[in-house]
């Protein structure tokens, strides 16, 4: 034995093992801290920080404290904070290269905190537009004449179109017209067919050569009768092309006036979007509470599925195999988390967290329920979510009752600024997700509102008062499109409102002069639909010529030749009725 | 000049032939192979505990990694059809259901396309260095012993500090 082994060789692998194990244990906290700095700080694209991380090997798992990540587009802020993660892994699972959490643990977790330095930005975002962008409507009166001669109008793009349309579809119709039958031709036949069903025809041939003359006229006939179904269906479609864009160039003129008239008190889009602007933020916020699940967490999984993939070429290639473990990648069977909102700890809980749920037959199911606190009545938030091949598939629903607002400032511009004194919100909604696709509504109730606003600008008094005098507002929220980037849509009536009240400041002089100018929209469109509608009514008359001739034709062809034939049928019955009575005794 | 003074003193030591083969096939093996795998883990411990000449051993893991920079392709190559291999599939399959086959790697081209040409290679490496061996020490030995090149190194400092080393037995 001793030829073949080197004892000393043995014992300083085992010293290398146990060195290296050693180093492990000691530096495993550090190395876990760092790495884990280090790869958050890779997707995060900004500073990371993390207070200590430890581990236990017995269950083994592994704790993180104080984990704070800048928010790149915000480096003051914090996207995420938490005060202790703690998770429960299998380390079996880890050596299939897959993280199978048993228990996660997420305490303290809070959104948008402010961070006590600013942290470092490694990949700056874009940003986004925010509420100080937000186009008021122009404080000084515009020249109403410039304005009404810059204005998109409506009234000659439909009246455009009418015409083109018409002008196309009476060349079809006037075609088909003249490809119909005349009088004197249907006259004709009728004749020929009279003069057939009182020829006395005699001889069968006769009969025979009668019918052939008939049938002949019949197919004629028939030629005739397409053609008159053509030119029927024509002006169906014709009229059923040139219906909307009548009706689309008689709406014109009054749209055109209502867009004039709310520019001419100031700006309508800018004012009927003030709900978005107001409290888009604010609501928008809330809703990325909601879709926390979905919003956040689901883009987040599909992402490591992908880095999976992309990391997965350097020198040779790994080859991923079908996993007979049916083990998903990322497991979270448990989840625990609390989120700290306005102040308050608002626990939710977590099942089966994953991307691969065809593995495991199950959706990730999460739901929040909190009662009374003294910020809110009562949270009831719930649903689920699971990936499939035709994408993201779920459904939540929410309920908030009496969550009271804190005090914010909602609109900072330099001639218009809002701020929420105090208010009251109730939502609910609800949201399914197929295939990638949301598809969801809510409301927000602001049964109890208090705002402030502050203008220097005369005009813009109007909406500044307007603002103060509420008292509540319901907001109606519409979700859809890809949940990676939600459509968020808010609608109330307060844009309408404060419209009407600034289109009611309009000075009389404007008012004259944009009725004027609204005759003259009205006497161009009725002078193309007065046309339009004078070569309708040519067609229909060109219709009931069309039904006269049909039911000639159709009588025409129901001609038989029944008479000379019965006719012939009783002069043979009563040759053989002389033939018998002769041969009898 | 290192590798040829460690060259020199391994075919002069008292190893025998086999130990000096053994331990250039194992070296082969570590350097064909991409160096952070498990299973080097493996021939480290072998090299460690059995008697195979360190300096063979060095020699050949020096040698063969420069060699794999231009073998590196074929062993893609043959870890790609071999992973690929439709008969395999169920042996793979099981194999990346298991923590060990996870551990091991086996699933990287280059991985499992050296291994498997390092183990091919193992057996004919051996032989035909063990063969080299017996026939330098039977022909040439007394030869290159009186050659100037071996005196010389036999004089140099690298050559007294091999001396004073015992890593070979």
């Amino acid at each position: 034995m001793n030829s073949i082994f080197r004892w000393q060789g043995l014992v300083g692998f085992g010293v290398f093992i146990a060195t290296l194990a050693v180093l492990v244990a000691l530096f495993l906290d550090t190395g876990l801290r760092l790495a884990l700095v280090w790869a958050l700080e890779d997707v995060q694209g900004a500073e990371v920080n993390v207070e200590r991380v430890e581990h236990q090997w017995q269950p083994f798992g592994v704790s993180v404290y104080s984990l704070a990540m800048t928010d790149p587009a915000n480096p003051d802020t914090n996207q995420l904070e938490a005060q202790r993660i703690s998770a429960t892994l299998n380390p079996w699972s880890l050596l299939m290269q897959k993280l199978e959490v048993d228990q996660l643990t997420i305490d303290g977790l809070a959104l948008s905190t402010p961070r006590q330095s600013t942290g470092a930005v490694y990949r700056p975002v874009e940003q986004q537009d925010t509420v100080s962008t937000f186009a008021l409507p122009e404080g000084a009166p515009k020249d109403i004449d410039s304005l009404l001669a810059a204005l998109p109008l409506q009234t000659p793009q439909a009246a455009d179109a009418l015409k083109q349309a018409y002008q196309q579809q009476q060349t079809q119709v006037k075609a088909a017209y003249e490809n119909l039958p005349d009088k004197s031709r249907i006259d004709d036949y009728k004749q020929k067919i009279d003069a057939l069903k009182q020829a006395d025809t005699k001889s069968p041939e006769a009969i025979l050569a009668a019918k052939q003359q008939l049938d002949d006229i019949k197919k004629a006939l028939k030629k005739d009768q397409q053609a008159i179904n053509d030119f029927k269906q024509t002006v169906a479609q014709a009229r059923e092309a040139i219906s909307p864009k009548l009706a689309a160039l008689k709406a014109a003129p009054g749209k055109d006036y209502a867009q004039a008239k709310a520019l001419a008190g100031g700006d309508a889009g800018a004012i009927t979007d003030l709900t978005r602007h107001l409290f888009g933020d604010k609501a928008a916020q809330t809703v990325s509470y909601l879709l926390a699940a979905t919003d956040t967490l689901a883009p987040m999984l599909n992402s490591s599925e992908q880095q999976q993939e992309a990391a997965s070429r350097a020198e040779g290639r790994w080859i991923t195999f079908d996993d007979a473990s049916k083990i998903p990648d990322v497991w979270i069977k448990d989840a625990s988390v609390s989120v700290i909102l306005l102040d308050q700890t608002l626990s939710t809980v977590w099942q089966d967290i994953t991307y691969q749920h065809d593995l495991i037959g199950k959706p990730t199911r999460f739901s929040a329920t909190a009662s009374t606190s003294p910020r809110w009545q009562g949270i009831d938030l719930k649903g689920d979510f699971a990936f499939s091949e035709t994408g993201l598939n779920g459904q939540q629903q929410w309920d908030i009752k009496g969550l009271l607002l804190p005090a914010a400032e909602l609109l900072n511009s330099p001639r218009l600024t809002t701020a929420l004194k105090d208010g009251l919100l109730n939502a609910s909604g609800k949201l399914s997700i197929s295939g990638n696709q949301l598809d969801g509504n809510g409301r927000f109730n602001l049964p109890r509102l208090s705002m402030r606003a502050d203008t220097d600008n005369q005009k813009l008094r109007v909406i500044a008062d307007a603002l103060q005098q509420l008292t509540s507002l319901n907001v109606g929220l519409n979700l859809s499109g890809d949940y990676r980037t939600p459509d968020v849509a808010f609608s109330s009536d307060l844009g309408r409102q404060l419209a009407s009240a600034m289109v009611s400041s309009l000075s009389p002089e404007v008012e004259q002069k944009l009725n004027q100018w609204q005759s003259g929209l009205l006497n161009d469109a009725n002078a193309q639909s007065g046309a339009t509608e004078s070569g309708l009514g040519q067609w229909q008359q060109w219709l009931s010529n069309g039904d006269q001739m049909q039911q000639q034709v159709d009588k025409l062809l129901e001609t038989q030749l029944d008479g000379a034939l019965d006719k012939q049928k009783d002069k043979l019955k009563d040759k053989l009725k002389n033939l018998l009575g002769k041969d009898d005794p | 000049m290192a590798l040829l003074a460690r060259l020199l003193k391994a075919l002069h030591s008292a190893n025998s032939p086999w130990q000096l083969a053994l331990g250039f096939a194992l070296g082969m093996l570590l350097g064909l192979t991409p160096l952070w795998r498990p299973h080097n883990l493996l021939v480290l411990l072998v090299v460690l505990a059995t008697r195979v000449n360190l300096s063979m051993f060095l020699l050949g893991w020096a040698l063969f990694s420069l060699l794999a920079v231009g073998l590196d392709p074929v062993s893609v190559a043959l870890g790609e059809g071999l992973l690929a291999a439709p008969a395999l599939q169920g042996l793979w399959e099981a194999l990346y259901a298991t923590g060990i086959g996870r551990l091991s790697q086996f699933n990287h081209t280059l991985t499992l396309g050296s291994l498997v040409l390092g183990l091919v290679l193992f057996l004919p490496i051996a032989v035909i260095s063990k063969v080299f061996i017996v026939r330098y020490r039977q022909h040439m030995q007394r030869w290159a012993d009186r050659f100037f090149l071996v005196q010389w190194l036999k004089t140099s400092r690298a050559f007294k500090l091999f001396q004073t080393m015992r890593g070979e037995s």
